[in-house]
C-alpha cells in the first residue's frame, strides 16, 4: 500500500490505463503543456507524448464532440473539463450524442468515453464555477455517474471507467484533491461500479452520501458518537448504477436514514435516494428520511453567505437528531 | 383549526378520563363554553373550548384515559360550509349510487372515515407481528407518532411477569382463594402512585406526643353554645394550632426540591385529609396563618362538603405546604400517616380519651388526652425540630385561648 493524494491517485489510474491500453488517450484544455490546472495530468505529456495527451482549443463542445467521435471509432478517450461547470457548454454533445449513440445505433456502436474533471462547491468560486450538477447526468439514461471520495476509490473507479464500454461521467471533488489515503499496489486493482462502501458501521442511523458529502457524514458521526449515537456511513461511490441494496440493508438495521449531498436539494440525487429508500425499505423506517443539501440558491461569492449555503457536519448531526426524535 | 388538549388541572395530575362529551361532533361551540366533563384522580371537572368554532372531531371517547397534553378534540374554523356541506355530501353519495355503496361495504372499503393512526412503518410492522392494536399504544415520536421504542416499551411491559408470581412463592396456598379482579378507580390509582412514591423517596420518621384536651373541649363548648350552625370542631383547633406552630418552627413549612435545595414557604397552606367513598382527597385551607379560627372553620367545612360531592376545583386541593390526617372520630388511639409530597410533614391525629394520669403529688387525676404523631421528612427535619413543632402544637392546644387571636 502506498499513501498518496487524491489527485495523484487520479493521475495514477490514467497512467496505468495508458500503459496497459494504447487506445487510451487524454484530451482537454491545458492538460499537456500546462500540466493541468490542478496538476492532475502533470508529467503525462512528457511520458506519453502529444499524440496521447492532446491540448485542445477552449471549446467544451469541441472537446466533448472529439472524444465522443473518437470513442465511437474505437479509441478510449479520457476527456477533461477544467471544471464540470464548463461542461454546460458541451451539453448537446454529452446528452444528445455520447449518452444516446449506443441506443440509437441499436447497440452496434459503443461509446467508451470518460468525461472527467473537478466538481463540487466551495472556495469562493461563485455562482458560475461553484456548483454540483451530478443529478443532471444521473437523470439522463445512458451515462454511468461516478463520484469517488477516497484516493483508492478515485484510482480504482477511474480505471473501471476507462475500461467500461459506456460513457462515464467521472466527477472528482476539487476539495478532495489534497486529501491523502492508502492506494493498493496491484496495477490491475479496480473497483466495480454499483457497489457502495460502508465507511463506518453503526446501529442507530444510516447516513447516505457520496464524494465530499461522505466527509461531512464521517465528521457528524464522530460528533454523534460522543453522545452515544452510532451512525452507519454509506459511500455510494457511483450514482448510476446505484447500490440501493446496501442502503436498504443498512436501513433495515438502523431504521433511520439521512441523505447528505452538496448539490441543491430540489429534484436532486437526494430526492432519488430518499425515494428509493421508501420503495425498498418502507416497512423498516421508524421516521421519515431526512435530507441535508445545499441551499437552493446560486452559490454566493461572499464568504459568510457561501458558508451558509453549503451543508456542514453540524447540519448532518442535527438531521440525525431530528430523525431519531 | 384549534386542538383541545387534556388540561393539567392540578399538581399531581398526569392523566384524565373523559366522563361525558357535552357537545357532539359538528356542534357549534363558543370560546369558554363547557364542552366536556373530565375525571381526574381528584375530581370531576368541566373543560371549556379555547375558541369559537365547530367541534369537528372528538378524538378521545367517553371512558378513555389519556395523558395530560394529549389532543382530545379539534375545533375547526367557523364556516357555514364546513358545518352544512359535509353531511350533505354523504347523503348525495348514498342516494345517487346505492349499489356502489353496498358493494364497497361488502369488500371492506366502506367510505367510513377511520381513525388515522400515526405510526412509523416499522412500528406498524412490529405491531402487526405481535397482533397489537395501535389504540393500545402511546406514541412518543414527533406529533405523537408511534415509533419503534413505543412498541418495544409496550411489549416489554407485557412480558413483565405478573406480581402474582411473588405471592405464590411466599405464600404457597394449595387452594387459591376466590378473587375478583377489579380495575381500581382513577383516584385509587393516584393514591397508589403517590403513596408509593412518597414512601420510596422520602425518608420518613415519626414523633408522637400526647396533648391534654380538657381546656380545648371546654372552649369548644363555649364557642359552640351560641352558634350551633357554625360549630367549631377539634379539627379546626388543630388546623389553627398547626398554622401557629408552622410560623414558629418554619423549617417544617418547607419542601425538599428535586434540585436538592430547600424551599421555605411563607404561608401556611394546610391540607385536611378527607375520606370519601372513592378514597381520599386533601383539600387545602390557604393562608391559615392569616385567618381566624372561625374563618378556618367555615372554609374547612365548605371544602369538606365539596370533597364529598366531587365538586372540588383543582386549585382547592393543590398547593398545600402541610397536611393533617385525623382519625380521632374513628376511635383510633394513634397512627402514622404518609407524607403528602412535596410537603415536609403530616400530622396524624388520634382520638381523645379519658385517661388516668398522675397529678400533683401523684394523685390520680382524669384527663382528656389526644395523641398526635408527626411524620417528617428527614432530609429537611431532625427529631429535635419535629419535637419542637409538636411542643408548639401542644402549647396552643393546652392553652386554647391563644387560638382565638
Amino acid at each position: 500500500m502506498a499513501t498518496m493524494r487524491y489527485l495523484q491517485a487520479v493521475r495514477l489510474a490514467m497512467t496505468e490505463e495508458m500503459e496497459r491500453d494504447p487506445n487510451v488517450f487524454l484530451c482537454g484544455e491545458e492538460v499537456g503543456q500546462y500540466q493541468g490546472t490542478y496538476r492532475v495530468t502533470e508529467g503525462l505529456l512528457q511520458k506519453f507524448g502529444a499524440q496521447r495527451v492532446v491540448d485542445t482549443p477552449i471549446s467544451e463542445i469541441g472537446i466533448a464532440g472529439l472524444a465522443t467521435g473518437a470513442a465511437m471509432a474505437g479509441l478510449r478517450p479520457v476527456a477533461e473539463f477544467m471544471t464540470w461547470s464548463f461542461a454546460l457548454e458541451a451539453m448537446d454533445q454529452l446528452v444528445n450524442h455520447a449518452a444516446k449513440i449506443t441506443y440509437m445505433s441499436g447497440g452496434r456502436i459503443h461509446c467508451p468515453v470518460v468525461f472527467r474533471g473537478p466538481a463540487g462547491v466551495g472556495t469562493q468560486l461563485s455562482a458560475q464555477h461553484s456548483q454540483s450538477l451530478e443529478s443532471w447526468y444521473a437523470h439522463t439514461p445512458g451515462f454511468k455517474v461516478v463520484l469517488p471520495y477516497t484516493p483508492s476509490d478515485a484510482r480504482g473507479l477511474l480505471k473501471s471507467a476507462i475500461r467500461d464500454d459506456s460513457p462515464v461521467i467521472f466527477m472528482e471533488h476539487a476539495g478532495l484533491y489534497g486529501t491523502s489515503g492508502e492506494v493498493e499496489d496491484d496495477p490491475n486493482f479496480t473497483i466495480p461500479f454499483g457497489q457502495a462502501a460502508i465507511r463506518r458501521a453503526g446501529k442507530h442511523c444510516t447516513l447516505v452520501s457520496y464524494s465530499r458529502g461522505v466527509q461531512l457524514c464521517m465528521r457528524a458521526a464522530d460528533r454523534l458518537a460522543e453522545e452515544g449515537v452510532e451512525c452507519e456511513v454509506i459511500d455510494l461511490r457511483t450514482l448510476v448504477p446505484l447500490d440501493i441494496d446496501t442502503v436498504a440493508a443498512s436501513v433495515s438495521r438502523t431504521h433511520h436514514a439521512v441523505v447528505v449531498q452538496e448539490e441543491w436539494k430540489n429534484v436532486s440525487m437526494g430526492s432519488e435516494i430518499a425515494a428509493r429508500i421508501y420503495e425498498n425499505a418502507f416497512d423498516e423506517l421508524d421516521a421519515p428520511v431526512e435530507r441535508v443539501a445545499g441551499a437552493d440558491v446560486p452559490m454566493p461569492y461572499a464568504k459568510n453567505l457561501e458558508r451558509a449555503a453549503i451543508p456542514t457536519d453540524i447540519d448532518v448531526a442535527a438531521a440525525v437528531k431530528r430523525t431519531l426524535a | 383549526m384549534a386542538e383541545m388538549r387534556m388540561p393539567k388541572m392540578g399538581d399531581g395530575m398526569e392523566e384524565g378520563t373523559i366522563n361525558t362529551w357535552l357537545k357532539n361532533e359538528g356542534d357549534m361551540v363558543q370560546a369558554g363554553e363547557p364542552i366536556a366533563e373530565i375525571e381526574t384522580d381528584k375530581a370531576n371537572v368541566e373543560i371549556s373550548a379555547y375558541e369559537t368554532g365547530i367541534l369537528t372531531k372528538i378524538l378521545v371517547q367517553v371512558g378513555q384515559t389519556v395523558p395530560v397534553g394529549e389532543i382530545i378534540a379539534q375545533i375547526g374554523a367557523e364556516t357555514a360550509s364546513s358545518a352544512a356541506s359535509a353531511p350533505q355530501k354523504i347523503e348525495t353519495v348514498a342516494a345517487a349510487t346505492p349499489a356502489a355503496a353496498s358493494r364497497s361495504e361488502n369488500n371492506g372499503y366502506a367510505p367510513v372515515e377511520r381513525e388515522r393512526v400515526k405510526a412509523s412503518p416499522l412500528a406498524r410492522r412490529m405491531m402487526a407481528a405481535s397482533n397489537l392494536d395501535a389504540a393500545q399504544l402511546h406514541g412518543t415520536g414527533p406529533g405523537g407518532r408511534i415509533v419503534e421504542r413505543d412498541v418495544q416499551a409496550f411489549l416489554a411491559n407485557q412480558e413483565k411477569p405478573a406480581p402474582a408470581l411473588a405471592v405464590e412463592l411466599t405464600s404457597p396456598q394449595p387452594v387459591a382463594a376466590s378473587a375478583e379482579t377489579v380495575k381500581p378507580s382513577r383516584m385509587r390509582e393516584a393514591i397508589a402512585r403517590r403513596t408509593t412514591q412518597s414512601k420510596q423517596q422520602i425518608p420518613h420518621f415519626y414523633v408522637t406526643m400526647a396533648v391534654e384536651m380538657d381546656r380545648a373541649q371546654a372552649l369548644l363548648k363555649e364557642l359552640n353554645a351560641d352558634n350551633p350552625d357554625g360549630k367549631v370542631t377539634v379539627n379546626d383547633l388543630i388546623v389553627k394550632s398547626c398554622a401557629i406552630a408552622l410560623q414558629r418552627v418554619p423549617a417544617v413549612n418547607a419542601t425538599w426540591t428535586s434540585e436538592n435545595t430547600v424551599k421555605l414557604f411563607a404561608e401556611a397552606h394546610i391540607g385536611v385529609a378527607v375520606g370519601i367513598e372513592e378514597g381520599l382527597i386533601i383539600p387545602v385551607v390557604k393562608n391559615c396563618q392569616a385567618k381566624t379560627l372561625r374563618a378556618i372553620s367555615a372554609e374547612t367545612k365548605s371544602l369538606i362538603k365539596k370533597a364529598r360531592t366531587g365538586q372540588l376545583k383543582p386549585e382547592e386541593y393543590s398547593g398545600g405546604t402541610f397536611s393533617i390526617s385525623n382519625l380521632g372520630m374513628m376511635g383510633v388511639d394513634e397512627f402514622t400517616a404518609i407524607i403528602n409530597p412535596p410537603e415536609a410533614a403530616i400530622l396524624a391525629i388520634g382520638g381523645i380519651f379519658r385517661e388516668f394520669v398522675p397529678g400533683e403529688n401523684d394523685a390520680i387525676t382524669v384527663r382528656s388526652r389526644m395523641k398526635v404523631t408527626l411524620s417528617a421528612d428527614h432530609r429537611l427535619l431532625d427529631g429535635v425540630v419535629a419535637a419542637q413543632f409538636l411542643q408548639e402544637v401542644k402549647k396552643t392546644l393546652e392553652a386554647p385561648f391563644s387560638l382565638l387571636s
